[in-house]
């Protein structure tokens, strides 16, 4: 290692140390948050502010429409438009999970890359955490109570939610989600508006809502999915690249099987971040030099780590490969967070909450990473060392620093200031996937040392913003 | 629904989701400890990294090259009675053979000695096998390697055997030259009895595994190579002899071939498994093919990969098993399970074929590649083994089917299989070959298990207190390949059939394992030569190895 990249890391180091402890303080005022239900004033990420699409109820109580709308209540209850399986699957668990679950689903079907599910998720998390704030907003304004509460005939199959039937929170969030996933993946559209559909004759059946009640939301939903979909229409996203790849010598050279190929996302390093002020934000400095001391030390452990390889090693570098057709890296921190979620048992907000401060981070991660890798363009392993061959496919873009490692300090950051308890696990965790990279042949250990080391920072900048998001009053 | 009826049932879906529930479990009548690894124990180190993909044009072919995994051969190279192990690498992974040193020092142990014996090559290997290809009683050596016919990969090679521990590579003017890749199966026979081994190469071109109007991962081209039958010539030497031998129409993505007698006239027929399509049998006519499919019942449409030939119940009729993938989540193959074609004759005399896996219980083996039959627990009745994996393919798209397990099926008393486990031999991992041969001459029949990424395994057989009977054909040259061996003890009967193939990319010892029970002595041993001729060897105490060949017992 170069004295520069000494320096660099120690200076890396300093910043984590300091963040880290940041983020312990505000560890336990997070769990707190984490435990409140109603997200009353949460500082919303796409929205102006928590009240900016507040609805007023378009059924008066009593009135002859709402006793319509109870009546088709009963009749849902009575011959229900949907399975019990559909019915158990949108009401076991806060419906924000079944949409990062939809969208992964897509995203393994459609083979996106890694740095655009990244994207993806923090653009649906996003507009389902303020879908979440503002239809808290609206259910304070006006409080209602549930269909089964006002009518006899109704039975509460579900639990209702917190404050006010008045405005669905679960078709906001569809709603929301809906919106996001149609602009990504518009060939999916019918099958995403067909779940939201289902949504709502769940609701319906389980008796927690009327019609009006589900529309209102739906119609809160909308309008903070059409926020995010404006976002993503300027983030920089649909750039097309235009230049060449450089050459000479140490520099990243395509290798089969991608050789006619372009670079993946050679311009996301200049997307518009959700935490930093830009991509180059918190740069590394450079790799070690080509065929410097530092260099040759670092080509002789990945020649020697792939010799003497053993079948855990093997095991660790697969289970993080996450390559195309899986849920990618970002998919896979997605589902240890919804796990976490799950097994702490947290409600519709916190949940939120977590996916989406673990969202932006993740989204940020690999923006800093991207920027990294095309302002330096490192040679792989597979390229630089005559005769290598990589135990895991050599991905088709440079190698410093490593996404995997990017990815996984932030997540593991961010997850760690939620979930304390496992903090240490998950550090384990983001270390193991980082060092995979190395089992598998793909990546220089500075790669993932600097990768690590920048998505740290990365989630202690998102740990920040939960510290002060509002959740805290 | 009655408004309650919902209640209840969700409240009981949950509950079942919560508690794990529908989950079957199915009797077994599992031995403890039959298998266990003991390949680093023994030397046999090895592991079937990934290689270079130097002919892949797009991510897809990259991963089908990288899956599709390396085969072994087995044989009693040098001569001194024990069984030594030939391993093949991807590119980048030179292929290693592993001398067996029971005879020199008692334990088998393995050691490297490619070197020594010349057979040093670059790898890209796919599939191997030994045989005495010019007829001077030593193992010779066929290995096919993935090659683009001129810059990329490596030509196959035939190695003549120079019995003096050492091969030469006589493929130059040999005219054995097949390109192509990916190599799907290797088989031998006398198929024009003429006294000596042919050899028929398949290859998976990869023809129809994708849509790439549809899919960004599917192919942009097609895997170059044709199947191919060299005749035997003598002295090294072969002849291309596809077309006028009427196979010229077996081509796109096939995979393991085996020679055998299905019809029951004495000459070896043709069956080649097939990925996408329906599997084929070739009728041999004196020595010209003829497609016959259809007529004998063959024709399973799926993802035909490995194959297995007996005769199950002693009938006289072969039976073949073909394993397939078979996806709880429906996500992979066509889901048409693993084939097991028992053989019937009516009355006319013709053979025709019944697909019986599902009835016998032994149809699903997830991704199943390499199998075969053979008496692990040396009780007289054959056993089923199946091998599987795919998992850098499979990655996420199926957890269920990533993460299976080899599986041993035993058989029972009636001709039929009932599912072992927690026997050592529910080997997880990433598996292709399996070759049943018994390194420490005990009797029992050991596996060598080859696999994608991680080590090669050598599953110890564990089996104790049972006598057995070992048959090695190995030095009756062409008149083994598809030889059949009856053998009874105690009232029971079995018999095995020897084959150049089968499996996957297996190159088979030609040695047959069969377990006697509680007898000490074999009362009957009979060997139906590929000829048909038979010879009966009468009975034959048991505990020992026997070479046999159409001249007699030694």
């Amino acid at each position: 290692m170069t004295a520069a990249i000494g320096r660099r890391q120690a200076g890396l180091g300093l910043v984590v140390i300091v963040a880290t402890g940041i983020a312990l303080v505000a560890t336990t005022v997070l769990v707190q948050a984490a435990r409140a239900e109603a997200p009353a004033g949460w500082d919303p990420i796409l929205a102006s502010s928590p009240d900016a699409f507040r609805a007023a109820p378009r059924v008066e109580l009593g009135s002859v429409e709402d006793r319509a709308e109870l009546d088709e209540v009963v009749a849902h209850q009575a011959r229900p438009p949907v399975t019990i399986e559909r019915i158990a699957y949108w009401t076991a668990g806060p419906s924000p999970a079944r949409w990062n679950e939809i969208l992964l689903a897509t995203v393994r079907k459609a083979k996106t890359n890694p740095v655009r599910v990244s994207r993806a998720l923090a653009l649906l998390n996003a507009a389902m955490y303020d879908a979440i704030i503002a239809t808290c907003d609206t259910k304070i304004a006006y409080r209602r109570p549930s269909p089964a509460e006002r009518d006899a005939r109704i039975k509460e199959l579900a639990p209702p939610d917190e404050l006010s039937s008045h405005a669905s929170v679960d078709a906001a969030v569809a709603a929301a989600a809906v919106s996001v996933l149609a602009t990504i993946y518009p060939d999916h559209a019918d099958e995403y508006a067909r779940l939201a559909d289902e949504v709502t004759e769940v609701r319906l059946t389980v008796g927690t809502h009327t019609r009006s009640d589900l529309d209102a939301g739906t119609e809160i939903g909308r309008q903070i999915g059409a926020l995010a979909v404006e976002r993503a229409k300027a983030d920089g996203a649909d750039a097309v690249w235009t230049g060449t790849i450089p050459t000479g010598d140490g520099l990243w050279v395509p290798a089969k099987p991608f050789k006619d190929d372009q670079p993946t996302e050679p311009l996301a390093g200049t997307w518009r971040p959700w935490l930093m002020p830009s991509g180059s934000s918190v740069r590394p400095g450079p790799p070690p030099a080509y065929k410097s001391p530092e260099w040759q030390a670092e080509a002789d452990t990945v020649v020697r780590v792939d010799e003497a390889l053993t079948d855990d090693q093997t095991r660790i570098a697969r289970f993080w490969a996450d390559g195309a057709g899986t849920d990618t890296p970002p998919g896979h921190w997605m589902r240890i967070a919804i796990e976490l979620a799950r097994r702490d048992h947290l409600g519709m907000a916190p949940m939120a909450r977590v996916l989406a401060h673990l969202a932006l981070a993740q989204a940020d991660a690999f923006i800093a990473c991207w920027d990294a890798k095309y302002t330096y363009w490192s040679g792989r392993p597979i390229g630089l060392i005559p005769g290598f061959a990589s135990t895991i496919i050599t991905p088709n873009f440079p190698s410093y620093i490593s996404g995997h490692s990017t990815l996984s300090g932030a997540s593991s950051v961010v997850l760690a200031a939620f979930f304390p308890a496992d903090a240490d696990s998950l550090r384990a965790q983001a270390e193991e996937a980082a060092v995979s990279r190395l089992y598998g042949g793909i990546h220089w250990p500075s790669d993932n040392d600097v990768g690590l080391r920048v998505g740290q920072q990365i989630g202690v900048i998102a740990v920040a913003r939960a510290g002060h998001d509002g959740a805290l009053h | 629904m009655p408004i309650v009826l919902v209640v209840i049932a969700v409240v009981a879906t949950l509950a079942l989701v919560a508690a794990g529930g529908w989950r079957l479990t199915r009797p077994s009548n599992a031995a403890a400890g039959l298998c266990s690894n003991v390949a680093a124990v023994r030397g046999l180190t090895f592991r079937g990294a990934y290689g270079t993909t130097p002919f892949a044009t797009d991510p897809m072919s990259a991963m089908m090259l990288r899956n599709m995994g390396n085969g072994a051969a087995v044989a009693d190279v040098f001569g001194d009675g024990s069984l030594d192990v030939l391993l093949l690498g991807q590119l980048g992974h030179p292929n290693r053979l592993f001398r067996n040193q029971l005879a020199a020092t008692g334990r088998p142990d393995f050691v490297d000695v490619t070197e020594a014996a010349g057979l040093t090559n670059d790898g890209g290997s796919r599939a191997a096998a030994f045989a005495d290809l010019d007829g001077d009683g030593r193992p010779d050596l066929i290995v096919m390697n993935d090659w683009d016919g001129a810059k990329a990969g490596s030509p196959s090679k035939l190695y003549r055997n120079l019995g003096d521990g050492t091969f030469a590579d006589v493929t130059p003017g040999s005219g054995f030259a097949p390109v192509g890749y990916l190599v799907g199966g290797l088989a031998m026979a006398d198929y024009n009895h003429d006294g000596r081994l042919d050899i028929f190469v398949t290859y998976w071109t990869m023809e129809l595994a994708g849509d790439p109007a549809r899919d960004a991962m599917a192919i942009k081209g097609r895997f170059p190579g044709e199947n191919r039958l060299y005749e035997n010539l003598g002295d090294m030497r072969f002849r291309d002899v596809t077309s006028e031998a009427g196979l010229g129409q077996t081509t796109a993505d096939s995979f393991t071939t085996v020679f055998a007698d299905f019809t029951g006239d004495g000459w070896p027929d043709l069956y080649v498994a097939l990925d996408h399509r329906a599997d084929q049998l070739y009728e041999n006519h004196g020595g010209t093919f003829r497609l016959a499919s259809a007529e004998h019942g063959v024709g399973h449409v799926g993802n035909d990969m490995g194959l297995a030939v007996t005769d199950l119940g002693g009938d006289g009729m072969l039976d073949l098993y073909a394993t397939n993938i078979t996806d709880p989540n429906h996500q992979f193959g066509t889901g048409s399970g693993n084939t097991l074609l028992v053989g019937r004759r009516s009355g006319d005399g013709t053979v025709t074929y019944v697909d019986d896996a599902r009835a016998a219980g032994v149809d699903d083996t997830g991704w199943g590649w390499g199998t075969t039959f053979t008496d692990l627990d040396l009780d007289g009745h054959l056993d089923l083994y199946v091998v599987q994996g795919m998992q850098e393919f499979i990655a996420e798209g199926s957890p269920e089917l990533h993460d299976q397990k080899a599986r041993l099926f035993l058989g029972t008393d009636a001709n039929g299989f009932a599912p072992a486990a927690n026997d050592g031999c529910d080997l997880p991992g990433d598996q292709r070959t399996v070759i049943p041969f018994d390194y420490d001459r005990d009797g029992a029949p050991d596996l060598l298990i080859t696999q994608v990424a991680y080590s090669t395994v050598l599953l110890e057989n564990g089996s104790t207190g049972k006598h057995w009977l070992t048959v090695d054909l190995s030095r009756a040259g062409a008149q083994a390949a598809g030889a059949r061996v009856t053998v009874g003890a105690a009232g029971s009967r079995t018999t095995q059939v020897a084959l150049y193939g089968g499996s996957y990319l297996a190159g088979m010892p030609m040695e047959l394992y069969f377990g006697l029970g509680g007898a000490t002595t074999a009362d009957e041993l009979s060997v139906t030569w590929a000829d048909g001729t038979v010879s009966d060897l009468g009975s034959m105490p048991g505990d020992r190895l026997i070479h046999v060949t159409p001249a007699g017992v030694r």
